[in-house]
């Protein structure tokens, strides 16, 4: 053996100890398939918008609103025009615009919901996204010009060729006929602002009355700019722009108003709690990969003993140390680079049930732009140095005539136990602080499932194709008629905002009459009859509005604009305000664009993302027709698929034409809000899953390490009166100690990582000590579990026998 | 003190079945110091094994003061050895990772006696073999005759009636040897019962009683003459 190749050392030593090469290629290979798995899914959170050439050019104009009630968030849409009135102040500046929006398109007796994109001009020359079939840029140059997506032509034309073909777009309640011009490839997932549909944005069918309105926020502005010095220097110059423009209109008002721009490929990851969770995945990734790097220094070092007669006969036949050292770092890069195509293919076999899981579509691309091949073969020299190091070190430090005359097996002394132990310590650490983020998360997501709205949210259906604009009122009452009188429906109401959608309301400067120095900015909905009594709200004082009330009706009430309206607000209206009680605010005049007086107050409702602080909100009755509204109904007795044919059956008898398009409340919030926590919750409890697996793969090693090494000890210890149970303690009471030690490190460690990310969300949990005191117990029990089946066999063994093992 | 009535132990691998002790028919009594002597692998420490329930004979009865232990549970046995029993081993067996002191004081790590009186048992049994000053190291520190003296202060610090001696000198020269068997000599004396598996004849002339053993059985059982 001494004489042989180093590989067949390697591979004999391998297959002579069998457990611990499973445990100790198998917990590295598991740790870097989650580290891959992992860096993935970073890279494909963070790969948004970057498909495209030139996408580092492209900045998005953001807007801030500063004050009470306002969000925090920067809003990512603008006024209409805005661009055209930068670009007459900056001639040289590029810039596009893209207006999203929902049509029907008719083809033939078919109709279909679709989003819509209507953009300027020059679109496809800042997205050159490839063009399948004409040229995207010339077709956007004529005003019924349409380009589509190759998904589009498949699902209108089939097989046939798709260009020169007639789509009819009703936009807004008009028809207008659009001829295919240019079919582009299917925008790569990772794309924020993408649709199916592109049109050219022609302001008489687009723009509406705050198309020129400032602080209205209609469309998307994107600008572009050949580095990031000239992007700054034009986002110094928007407060003078501002000045210039804005200002003077009195709809913005300077310090409560500003703009500045941000890189579209930040967009994906705009909010801090979406940063935040990806950075902690990263994190999670790297941990993981340096447990069981851990892992491997820990049974290696420990099994450094196993080869100290070898190592003293090379040295006996003039291996210098050196020799030895490069040997065993050698034989860590071949262990870390079996390990590591055991991960890859660990990875491989996991990334298609992932990605279903998880809504992605994750690969691992071996070479090309973006290839993992170098990267991994990197990884595989960095880990197998810094994992073999140290053992190297050990292995190559033994002096050969110590080692030859002693009757054991050397162990690395009271160090090699010492740097066990912290390694132990160290990678429980991670794991325990991993279990208490993970069940934090898990319990947060389903708070934020689970928890009371403010409103009831089982058994509501949104009607959201009540939006289309070629409803008039008339259709829109014979639909909520006709709803009414479907069978199991309880109540229906038609609003602007419903749970998962609250785009099209607008806001309001509102205050207390006598009291303008608190002058909060809260959102006006406008509703229809039974809003209140559909939604569940619950009532904290005083009425609901309704027609039989003089000046509750907005359609009766708005050619006069000197008489009070009767309004409704939510609770937080209340606290902006400085009202002390829901009691004390019946009655409460408030001044805004319009005089108005309380009559009723209810319970903040959330109908948007958990994340967001539910603002202050005045409802308004308006039985005119509502712009852009949604329909609402809550029924019972049936599931909601038959509820949604029956309402689907009702709709067609009135609305043939316009595609019925409804959801539930819980699939609207889901899809909107909740389903992106709960992926990466989930990618988050398997990778703590797993890094736990990966700590008692090491446990276990160690434990079957050392309590062989300890035989003999258990042998005298048993001689001299201990029972097995004496053992057992003593055993698993040595094992648990780094594990309760952990937990001084993890706890302060997951208190702050989760303070921190629960700080993202306005409802949100109390971080209670029963998530660390839980996921320390299950710890320990795991390493209990772990370690137990050693420690039962030896503290068994027949004594005589245990003397006997040395 | 001590009867065996026809044990046997047989040791059972895939292959092969080997008989250790055929047949073994001995009784000791309270206060008699046995030199049990024989070639390599007659059986010596086997049967010195099963008198410390160390190892459970495969066939026979065991009786400790008029009791049958050859089958009583491991529980038992291992309260039988702590309270009772004390070992002294050819390899010493001290646990490296301990002091001498911490190794002596596992004689009494099983008892449920107050500290103060675990440190006063453990300072005696020290003082009586002479290696108190010795009380901070570790094993590797000390030589073989101070290692064996570590061992017996660990045999006797829990005062116990029998004390099975498995090659005691095997591994020390004269002088140590000399003196590990004048400390054997004063336990006796004082009221120990002893059980002494030796190759010394030298040492076995010491003991009050011979018994020789061959191929895993007893030939003789001499006295030795007053």
């Amino acid at each position: 053996m001494i004489g042989g190749s180093p590989f067949l050392t390697l591979y004999r030593s391998l297959t002579r100890h069998r457990l611990f090469a499973v445990l100790n290629i198998g917990g590295l290979a598991l740790g870097i398939a989650v580290f891959l798995i992992l860096f993935l899914f970073v890279q494909f959170e963070r790969g948004y918008d970057r498909q495209l050439p030139g996408w580092n050019t492209l900045w998005l104009l953001q807007e801030h609103r500063v004050g009470p009630g306002e969000s925090a968030q920067p809003g990512l849409f603008t006024m209409g025009n805005e661009l055209l009135q930068l670009q007459a102040d900056y001639p040289q500046l590029t810039g596009t615009r893209y207006d999203s929006m929902g049509v029907t398109v008719l083809q033939g007796p078919r109709s279909f919901a679709e989003p819509l994109a209507a953009v300027d001009t020059n679109y496809f020359r800042l997205f050159p996204f490839p063009a399948l079939a004409g040229n995207p840029s010339q077709t956007l140059q004529e005003p019924n010009g349409l380009v589509i997506t190759q998904r589009a032509a498949t699902k209108y034309f089939g097989d046939q060729p798709a260009l020169g073909r007639e789509l009819t777009l009703r936009i807004n309640g008009e028809d207008y006929s659009y001829r295919v011009g240019s079919v582009i490839a299917d925008p790569p997932m990772q794309t924020t602002l993408k649709s199916d549909l592109y049109v050219p944005i022609v302001p008489a069918r687009f723009a509406n009355e705050w198309w020129d309105h400032w602080g209205s926020a209609s469309l998307t502005t994107l600008l572009q700019f050949p580095d990031k010095s000239a992007a700054h220097r034009f986002e110094a110059a928007l407060p003078g722009f501002l000045d210039r423009h804005a200002f003077p209109t009195g709809n913005v008002k300077k310090g409560k108003y500003y703009q500045s721009i941000t890189p579209l490929s930040a967009l994906h990851l705009a909010t801090p709690g979406d940063r935040a969770t990806v950075v902690t995945l990263a994190l999670m990734g790297i941990l993981t990969l340096l447990i069981a790097i851990m892992n491997y220094i820990n049974l290696a070092t420990a099994r450094a003993g196993l080869r100290a007669p070898e190592v003293a006969l090379r040295k006996v036949f003039g291996g210098v140390r050196s020799a030895i050292m490069a040997q065993f770092l050698g034989e860590a890069v071949v262990t870390v680079f079996v390990a590591t195509l055991i991960g890859l293919a660990f990875a491989e076999l996991a990334l298609p049930l992932l990605n279903t899981a998880i809504g992605t579509s994750l690969s691992i691309r071996y070479i090309g732009a973006g290839g993992l091949a170098l990267p991994l073969i990197a990884m595989v020299l960095v880990v197998g140095l810094i994992a073999g190091l140290y053992p190297a070190a050990i292995l190559s430090r033994y002096r050969p005539a110590r080692v030859l005359a002693a009757a054991r097996t050397p162990d690395g002394g009271r160090n090699g136990t010492r740097l066990r132990q912290a390694l132990i310590v160290a990678q429980f650490a991670i794991a325990i602080a991993f279990g208490i983020s993970t069940s934090v998360m898990i319990a947060q997501v389903a708070h934020v499932r689970m928890a009371d709205p403010g409103f009831q949210r089982q058994g509501l259906i949104i009607v959201r194709s009540f939006f289309d604009g070629s409803l008039d009122h008339a259709a829109q009452n014979d639909l909520m008629r006709a709803f009414r009188a479907t069978p199991g429906v309880t109540s229906a109401t038609v609003a602007q905002n419903a749970p998962g959608d609250q785009f099209t309301t607008n806001g309001d400067t509102v205050w207390l009459p006598g009291k303008p120095t608190v002058k909060p900015s809260m959102m006006t909905v406008q509703i229809g009859p039974d809003y209140f009594k559909t939604f569940g709200a619950h009532r904290l004082a005083g009425r609901s509005l309704d027609t039989s009330h003089g000046g509750d009706d907005l359609s009766v009430a708005s050619g006069d604009r000197t008489g009070a309206l009767n309004i409704v607000v939510n609770r937080t209206a209340l606290k902006e305000l400085g009202i002390a009680s829901p009691q004390a605010a019946i009655g409460q005049a408030i001044d805004g664009t319009r005089p108005m007086r309380i009559v009723g107050v209810v319970g903040d409702m959330r109908f948007r993302d958990p994340r967001e602080p539910v603002g202050g909100v005045i409802y308004m009755l308006d039985t005119a027709r509502i712009s852009s509204s949604m329909a609402t109904i809550r029924y019972t007795g049936v599931d909601a698929a038959t509820m949604t044919a029956r309402l689907e059956k009702a709709w067609k008898s009135i609305a043939p034409t316009v595609p019925f398009d409804a959801k539930t409340v819980r699939q609207n919030l889901w899809q909107k809000y909740y389903q992106q926590d709960a992926r990466r919750s989930l990618l988050f409890t398997i990778g703590a899953v797993l890094a736990v697996a990966i700590g008692c793969i090491g446990l276990y090693g160690l434990a079957a390490f050392d309590t062989s090494r300890r035989i003999r000890e258990i042998g005298i210890r048993k001689t001299l009166g201990a029972s097995t149970r004496d053992i057992l303690r003593l055993l698993i009471g040595q094992f648990l100690r780094p594990v309760v030690l952990a937990n001084l490190i993890a706890w302060p460690l997951a208190y702050f990582a989760m303070r921190k990310w629960l700080a993202g969300f306005d409802d949100r949990i109390a971080l209670s000590p029963a998530y660390f005191l839980a996921a320390s117990v299950i710890a320990a029990l795991i390493a209990i579990a772990t370690i137990f089946g050693q420690a039962w066999r030896v503290a068994r063994a027949e004594p005589a026998k245990a003397l006997r093992y040395e | 003190m001590i009867h065996l009535d026809n044990i046997s132990r047989l040791f059972r691998s895939d292959e092969v079945e080997t008989t250790a002790l055929t047949d073994i028919d001995l009784t000791v009594e309270a206060g008699e110091f046995v030199a049990v002597m024989g070639p390599s692998g007659c059986g010596k420490s086997t049967l010195l094994n099963i008198l410390g329930t160390i190892d459970r004979p495969s066939a026979g009865r065991y009786l400790f003061e008029s009791e049958d232990i050859a089958k009583a549970p491991e529980a038992e046995l291992a309260k039988l050895r702590r309270d009772r029993l004390g070992f002294v081993f050819q390899s010493f067996n001290l646990i490296d990772e301990l002091t001498i002191g911490e190794n002596v004081a596992l004689g009494l790590a099983y008892r449920s006696l107050g500290g103060a009186e675990k440190r006063e048992r453990v300072a005696a049994a020290m003082d009586r073999v002479g290696i108190a000053h010795r009380k901070n190291h570790h094993p590797h520190q000390l030589s073989g005759g101070q290692q064996q003296r570590a061992a017996i202060a660990r045999a006797i610090v829990g005062d116990p009636k029998l004390i099975l001696a498995d090659e005691p000198t095997g591994n020390l020269d004269t002088e140590n040897g000399t003196q590990v068997m004048n400390i054997l000599t004063e336990l006796n004396t004082e009221g120990a019962t002893i059980v002494m598996v030796t190759h010394s004849p030298a040492h076995a002339d010491i003991a009050k009683r011979t018994v020789h053993m061959l191929d895993g059985r007893i030939l003789t059982s001499a006295r030795r003459a007053a």
